[in-house]
């Protein structure tokens, strides 16, 4: 069991932090390529369009 | 005529509900004759009779309501939804002032102890009330009001569903009253925020999974091709509070007939569930859901678009990958593993950029409108209730490192950090939001009086610089003197020395609520005046910025 509980601790301390890194490389690609800019631009003005 | 009528049939969510209350009913009134206990009793009664009402509602209106369900477009513009928007609206202006009524009533038992009256309106049971009635009910309608408006607006889409809005609309007041009258009746769980016992839980996991169906369903027909970032916010706000609950909420009634259960988590597995829950009822009911208030109200009045679309993205992302992990800080110096313990501190500190994140984004949203500040109240308030939050981000990070928190735990200090918190940024940014909406709702050119909103904002800032003020004088004496020993190495005060030198700090924070009470009765006179006038103006014209003197 105790082994398990290590074994579990270290896959998290050490995976974890490699997977929530990656995730943020994705943000950030996500969100600063160029080829989005547009899209951001509009919705940045979404609150201020009216129907 | 005829033809008309008789080709008229219920859709399914109206068979669907009628069933389903009618199921209700049979079951609670069952219950209530079955079980021992008065305020159960009372409770399931109480459902009774509101299974029973909302059977009634559900066949009236379908005897009022047209043969075709209502168009989601009226002249190529979308037909929107706001009833339930209107209902939670009133229903958060009145929950906020019964919640700082009774927020007023405990911080006057703490500076008079007689004024506890036994056995329903001790502290100990009217302080979940006020908790409760602030953040859930207040915040959870404005929460409510918001989401159903923005994300209409934003995705140019009539609210999904017919009577799934009126029935989250309906159903999470229902909790609320629920939840309410069983903490004055004696029926808790005891686990802070999360005080209501488990039908009452059960009930708001269905309402709250109505809720994410109307919310995802409406995003399903937006029309916009992306989902505006306030959006992702008041999504990630619903989805992860229903993780929340579930998770902290798992528990075993000991009967059916019995309002007691017994948590599912044992020893400190319970303690981190609850703050892993408490925590992030901070994070992601008042900071994420607000942070959607934030990023719809203040861009539309201020006229301005949002300062950086991208930076709202990354702090979207780093809000929610982080904020998930904080809650040990509030178990330091306990039983929690001390890695743990660490590691919600460590999360904590990191928090404090994402967090700033938004508050940048947020004030800089102003850039080139930064004069509006000296005509608009209502865009003053909104603005302060962001540096309000960069003020307590700051503030929490810094508690949660360890050192800080061996003087700051378990006094006043948390108190005066919360209400920096929940006073400055909640309230106010709702305060703000409802500002605007009233009129947009109503269809009214401007509130009754703009006059009245600046005297609102400036009583209650003199209100909350007087309680954060008092809870931190308050709080770190109190600190220093839990921790002062003698030359021989004993403790230099009794705890009474402690309660004895808080005292008019108590009468303080007592006068800040006060204050921040009254002001609140301003916005009340202000919103009923506004609804109540009677020049109608047509929706656009309601939305449509007030010119400004120089124009």
């Amino acid at each position: 069991m105790a082994n398990t509980y290590e074994w579990l601790a270290r896959f998290a301390q050490s995976a974890g932090v490699l997977y929530f890194i990656a995730l943020f490389i994705v943000v950030l690609i996500y969100a600063l390529r160029p080829g989005n800019k547009d899209t951001f631009d509009h919705a940045a003005r979404a609150p201020l369009r009216e129907d | 005529m005829l033809i008309n009528a008789s080709r008229k049939a219920m859709h399914g969510g109206e068979l669907g509900l009628l069933l389903f209350f009618a199921t209700t009913t049979v079951l609670c009134l069952i219950i209530a004759a079955q079980t021992t206990e008065g305020p159960f009793a009372f409770h399931a009664a109480l459902a009774t009779a509101a299974s029973i009402a909302a059977i009634f509602a559900i066949f009236n209106r379908y005897f009022e309501r047209p043969a075709e369900p209502a168009p989601l477009e009226i002249d190529g513009k979308p037909n929107y939804n706001f009833g339930p928007v209107k209902f939670t609206t009133i229903a958060a202006i009145f929950w906020g002032f019964a919640g700082m009524a009774v927020g007023l009533i405990i911080a006057m038992q703490l500076a008079f102890p007689d004024l506890n009256v036994e056995p329903w309106l001790n502290f100990g049971r009217v302080r979940p009330l006020h908790t409760s009635a602030v953040i859930f009910a207040f915040g959870g309608n404005v929460l409510l009001a918001t989401s159903f408006y923005v994300v209409q607006r934003t995705s140019r889409a009539r609210l999904a569903g017919d009577l799934a809005p009126w029935f989250v609309a309906l159903g999470y007041n229902f909790f609320i009253v629920i939840a309410g009258t069983g903490y004055l009746l004696g029926v808790t769980q005891g686990k802070e925020y999360a005080e209501p016992e488990w039908y009452a839980d059960l009930w708001l996991t269905v309402v709250w999974v109505a809720y994410l169906l109307v919310f995802l369903g409406t995003l399903a027909r937006r029309t916009e091709p992306h989902i505006y970032v306030a959006n992702w916010f008041y999504l990630a706000f619903i989805v992860t509070v229903a993780v929340l609950h579930l998770g902290n909420g798992l528990a075993l009634p000991i009967s059916m007939y019995s309002s007691k259960s017994y948590i599912a988590w044992s020893g400190v597995q319970d303690a981190m569930f609850q703050w892993w829950y408490g925590h992030n009822a901070v994070g992601f009911f008042l900071t994420a859901g607000f942070l959607a208030i934030m990023y719809y109200f203040i861009p539309k009045r201020a006229e301005r678009p949002v300062y950086s679309y991208r930076l709202s993205i990354i702090h979207f992302w780093a809000v929610i990958f982080l904020y998930i992990w904080a809650g040990p800080h509030h178990l330091h110096y306990t039983a929690l593993p001390d890695w743990a313990q660490t590691l919600g501190m460590t999360f904590s500190i990191m928090l404090w950029m994402p967090s700033w994140g938004g508050m940048i984004n947020g004030l800089l949203t102003l850039s080139g409108a930064w004069d509006k500040l000296r005509t608009d109240p209502v865009l003053r308030m909104l603005v302060v209730s962001v540096a309000f939050y960069g003020m307590a981000t700051f503030e929490g990070p810094m508690m949660s490192i360890k050192a800080v928190n061996s003087l700051s735990h378990y006094t006043d200090w948390t108190v005066g950090h919360v209400h920096s918190g929940a006073l400055g940024w909640n309230a106010y940014v709702s305060f703000g939001a409802i500002y605007c909406l009233v009129p947009w709702l109503w269809n009214r050119r401007e509130l009754y009086s703009l006059k009245l909103v600046n005297w609102h904002f400036w009583i209650s800032t003199i209100g909350i610089v007087l309680y954060i003020t008092a809870m931190w004088v308050s709080g770190i004496l109190q600190g220093l003197m839990w921790r002062s020993y003698t030359a021989l190495g004993y403790l230099e005060y009794s705890f009474i020395e402690t309660v004895a030198a808080m005292h008019p700090f108590y009468v303080i924070r007592a006068l800040g609520g006060f204050l921040f009470l009254l002001g609140y009765m301003l916005m009340i006179y202000n919103v009923w005046m506004t609804i109540r006038s009677s020049d109608a103006v047509s929706p656009a014209a309601a939305r449509a910025p007030s010119l400004q003197p120089a124009e």
